[in-house]
């Protein structure tokens, strides 16, 4: 199944992309799509650990389940304000 | 009441101070968060040039309400707006205008002050301070 993927930020300008779609198997976990994503983007580890996910615009924690078509948004640190 | 909003366009703070206004309050208090000089790095004080913000825009939104909910439940406010800029901004500029109602003034501080605070931990929004010599994403390696 295919899932859109985001970046934003400093994720947008480590990988060069404000999106793009990933192909992963189906039942995937959010923890499942951020290794992928790491695998095919490693330039993405200096964020990783501080990143959170979001699912649809929802924070999701590393083993909820990530839907077919799903937003799927990497969101580094935030710094509003 | 309540107004929430990513834009790129300048915030009018007087604006938004005064259409926040209920005839059952008695205390309007304004955030009002300025793009300031010095760096939040400290080797950089009074350096920087400009900040770049970018937001996540719809999710923004979705967390600026719910963060709203949360202060209209918790601290009895009537009316809330709370915009936030994006893109280019130079010094002495407006990045936030939070501004809450309420029927007395405690409620109204602590409302606003409760916004922000969320907002800075939850809403997806980065920034980016320029220098004359280089950029850094704000916050990136706490």
């Amino acid at each position: 199944m295919t899932i859109l993927v985001r970046y934003f930020g400093p994720a947008r300008e480590a990988v060069g992309l404000e999106e793009e779609s990933l192909t992963v198997g189906k039942g995937v976990t959010v923890s499942e799509v951020r290794s992928a994503l790491l695998q095919q983007h490693p330039e993405l580890a200096f964020i990783a650990e501080a990143s959170r996910f979001a699912v649809n615009m929802k924070y999701s924690a590393d083993n909820e389940p990530v839907p077919e078509g799903a937003e799927f948004a990497i969101i580094p640190p935030v710094a509003g304000g | 009441m309540i107004e929430c909003l990513v834009t790129s366009s300048p915030i009018d703070v007087g604006e938004i101070s005064q259409r926040v206004g209920d005839r059952r309050a008695g205390a309007v208090v304004t955030f009002v968060g300025t793009v300031r000089l010095s760096s939040s790095m400290k080797d950089r004080d009074g350096e920087v040039v400009r900040l770049e913000y970018e937001a996540y825009g719809p999710m923004a939104e979705q967390e600026m309400r719910k963060i709203a909910q949360e202060a209209i439940e918790q601290f009895d406010v009537l009316n809330l707006i709370l915009h936030h800029r994006v893109g280019v901004l130079i010094i002495g500029e407006v990045a936030v205008c939070i501004a809450v109602t309420t029927p007395h003034r405690e409620d109204a501080f602590d409302g606003c002050r409760y916004v922000i605070e969320e907002l800075k931990k939850r809403v997806p929004i980065w920034k980016k301070e320029v220098f004359i010599d280089g950029a850094e994403w704000v916050d990136l390696h706490p």
